[in-house]
């Protein structure tokens, strides 16, 4: 998952207007084959002029991913002119929105990068094509997805049938600070600690006021970072087959009721309004805080090494939520072959390794996961940014997760501000199905 | 000589009328020219706001999501509006903040206006008038993230002090009807130097004899303001209602970051439903009926403050 889902959506919806603008002059080269959409694949000629159209999104250091991985598919294509439509953009609805008027304005890209924010929604436009074809007859393509956590995998399948290739992702987990929990004389809880243990600990690790004002953990409030308190409570956002949301189930509204406790009635957890848990962790204004292994770089920058990492704590269940990164062939592209063999060198083992260098998202692979570069020596336990698959859930997001993410952020600010939670999670849930029937 | 005199006046009519085409010409190359030079504005305007406005007028009949054509679906889009529940909300929040604006910055930056017009040391004029006008300086989103540090409910400096002085922290953020009050705060600290700089111009513009004259006909201070200043600074005042009225129904970006219209919908503006109704939802059809509402509501009052104007505005 790209590090542009650590920022809250609600920053982001008035660059839509202008990405729209700014899209003239980006459409797709003269057709180069589609040989391995359903018959026997031929290779593209390594001297085949083409011009590969690429929509993607995230931060610089994607951007300079991305380049790179153009970098080694010009050596094999040196004739192919590589556009990538880069939206370094704070939200995933902003880039879908963008992408979106592109197709409309008849600029269909070749490639798309989508995060499973958006693959609902993808689907719901037919706006990926089917890779088993290709699949089958590449061993290359077959190995790598070998290497790769088969959850990352599968959440890219619908019917059977795989429609992109995962080339980053994250995993929510939680960050505490070593030397906090050293001189407040706590020792690190066992992997399997549960969220009584992490109450204890929040509330031993609150201290001081005024200028010395210690919490134990800051909330991040943007909502895939808030889904293992959710997943953990066996509440989700939305039905199990994702056609209804259920914002105002019980234990929607218990798991919610705890966050409000955590600021409002145990007073462990600042307001979530105008503050940055990702600034005031660092700062040693909270002594933990939740995340993926897109913090590395930034606690690196911030000068900070002592801290390292816990699973998510045990509730009713100890589950976790994950999001995945992964690049489609849009289905209307006239250089799906050409496509295909971008889409390998996207997501294919030495972009693994660049990703593993860079720190900025977790690898898909194992062996890129697991690679020095990646691990490091800080955190000490950063092998958790991978292992977490095997506790966590794939972030849900249904078709009108448009509509459905806002409303839960509006609830969770009244619920923070003091609200009854089921009160604001019922209104939210109620906006959200009339909003369905208008769709 | 009837014929010469004939000749002659024929030669007048002659030269008149081939002089006449002459003039024509030049007339038309400054027609031309007139055109040629307000050419680009004209077609600006075509382009980037009468095409976009009744592109909007278009959709705003069609259910569209971008991607899909656009369906014909009537006044759908405008009968949805009486039953979506959010909307009074977003409505109400922005007659507040119409209201808000319209009274508190130009009452505080006529207040101010009066203030530094009076006889003080002319440096001293000068910096009170930058200092009040630096808010208008600064970009809007930092602004926003400034006062949003200050008014963080538990790490924020403005709540440090108040407990400091023994008082309770106030959820200046967090709390529905406070933070709507914080962000009319900021509207107000933002726009009011700019309100201001125009009465000052204004101010300085009233005869000096005439309020010289009252006063010696026993007008006190107050009543010299009422009945010269204010009648005389007339247009400024109709100048700065009208400006804050149409800004303030268009309040977007300060509210975006300061609390992204929270908590729930409690601070969000009619123009930031709009947005997140088109750019979020995708739904373009609903987001251009609202637009076309909002468009027709600041048309009517705009109308209707040239209409009474006449009442009220004076002119020298």
């Amino acid at each position: 998952m790209n590090s542009l889902q650590r920022t809250p959506l609600r920053a982001a919806a008035v660059l839509g207007m202008a990405t729209v603008i700014l899209l003239a002059g980006c459409a797709g080269g003269g057709g180069s084959g589609s040989t391995g959409v359903d018959g026997d694949y031929v290779a593209p000629e390594s001297d085949i002029e083409a011009t590969l159209t690429v929509a993607t999104a995230g931060g610089t250091e994607d951007a300079a991913l991305y380049d790179a991985a153009t970098a080694r598919f010009n050596e094999r294509f040196p004739n192919v002119t590589v556009e990538n439509n880069f939206t370094n953009s704070a939200s995933w609805t902003d880039y879908i929105n963008k992408l979106l008027s592109q197709i409309a304005a008849g600029d269909s890209p070749d490639v798309i990068t989508m995060a499973t924010e958006g693959i609902e929604f993808g689907f719901s436009k037919d706006l990926f094509l089917p890779l088993d074809n290709y699949i089958d007859q590449d061993q290359e393509a077959q190995d790598l997805l070998a290497d790769i956590a088969d959850p990352l995998v599968e959440s890219f399948q619908k019917d059977g049938e795989t429609y992109l290739l995962p080339n980053n992702w994250n995993a929510m987990v939680m960050f505490y600070n070593t030397r906090m929990f050293e001189e407040a004389g706590i020792e690190r809880p066992s992997d399997n600690w549960t969220i009584d243990e992490f109450l204890e600990i929040a509330q031993k690790l609150t201290t001081g006021s005024g200028d010395d004002k210690v919490f134990g953990f800051g909330i991040p409030s943007f909502s895939w970072a808030l889904q293992p308190w959710l997943y953990s409570h066996g509440a989700s956002w939305a039905s199990d087959d994702l056609t209804e949301p259920t914002l105002d189930s019980p234990e929607m509204v218990e798991a919610m009721q705890f966050l409000q406790d955590l600021v409002l009635e145990y007073e462990v957890s600042p307001q979530i309004a105008g503050s940055d848990p990702y600034q005031l962790f660092p700062a040693e204004k909270v002594a933990m805080t939740a995340g993926g292994s897109f913090m590395m770089v930034p606690l690196q920058d911030a000068g900070m090494d002592d801290y390292d990492l816990l699973p998510w704590p045990k509730d009713v269940s100890q589950t976790s939520v994950f999001g995945t990164s992964g690049v489609s062939i849009y289905k209307d592209s006239q250089n799906k072959d050409l496509a295909w063999e971008y889409l390998k060198e996207l997501a294919g083992q030495e972009s693994q390794m660049d990703y593993a260098v860079a720190r900025t998202n977790t690898p898909t692979t194992r062996t890129a996961a697991m690679s020095p570069e990646f691990l490091g020596t800080i955190p000490q336990h950063a092998s958790l940014f991978y292992d977490t698959i095997e506790m966590a859930k794939s972030i849900d997001a249904p078709t009108f997760y448009p509509t459905l993410e806002p409303a839960f952020q509006r609830a969770l600010e009244e619920i923070m501000g003091g609200a009854d939670p089921y009160t604001a999670l019922h209104k939210a849930n109620e906006e959200v199905k009339a909003s369905i029937s208008n769709d | 000589m009837t014929d010469r005199l004939s000749t002659g006046a024929w030669w007048t009519t002659r030269r008149a009328a081939l002089k006449r085409p002459a003039r024509r010409g030049a007339l038309r190359g400054d027609t031309l020219a007139g055109y040629l030079f307000v050419g680009p504005s004209v077609l600006g305007f075509l382009i980037f706001v009468l095409g976009p406005l009744l592109a909007v007028a278009f959709f705003s009949f069609t259910k569209y999501d971008v991607i899909s054509p656009p369906e014909f679906v009537g006044f759908a889009n405008y009968a949805r509006m009486f039953t979506d529940t959010r909307m009074g909300t977003v409505w109400v929040n922005t007659l507040v903040y119409v209201a808000a604006a319209v009274v508190l910055i130009n009452g505080i930056a006529l207040l101010l206006a009066v203030l530094i017009s009076q006889k003080l040391p002319t440096w001293v004029t000068y910096v009170f008038r930058s200092v009040y006008f630096f808010p208008s300086l600064i970009a809007l989103v930092y602004v926003s993230l400034i006062f949003q540090g200050l008014f963080q409910k538990d790490t924020g400096i403005v709540n440090y002090y108040i407990q400091a002085l023994g008082g309770e922290p106030i959820g200046w953020l967090s709390d529905g009807d406070q933070a709507r009050m914080s962000v009319i705060i900021v509207d107000v600290w933002r726009n009011v130097g700019f309100a201001m700089l125009i009465f000052v111009a204004a101010i300085q513009d009233v005869p000096k004899d005439v309020a010289d004259a009252a006063q010696i006909d026993g007008a006190g201070p107050f009543t010299v303001f009422r009945k010269i200043t204010v009648p005389l600074i007339s247009q400024a005042i109709f100048f700065n209602v009208t400006i804050t009225v149409i800004g303030a129904f268009q309040i977007y970006e300060s509210i975006i970051v300061l609390t992204g219209g929270g908590p729930g919908d409690s601070t969000r503006s009619v123009v930031m439903y709009i947005a997140e109704k088109a750019f979020s939802s995708f739904q373009m059809g609903y987001a251009s009926a609202i637009s076309v509402v909002l468009f027709l509501i600041i048309l009517t009052i705009t109308l209707i403050q040239f209409r009474i104007r006449k009442s009220w505005v004076h002119y020298e």
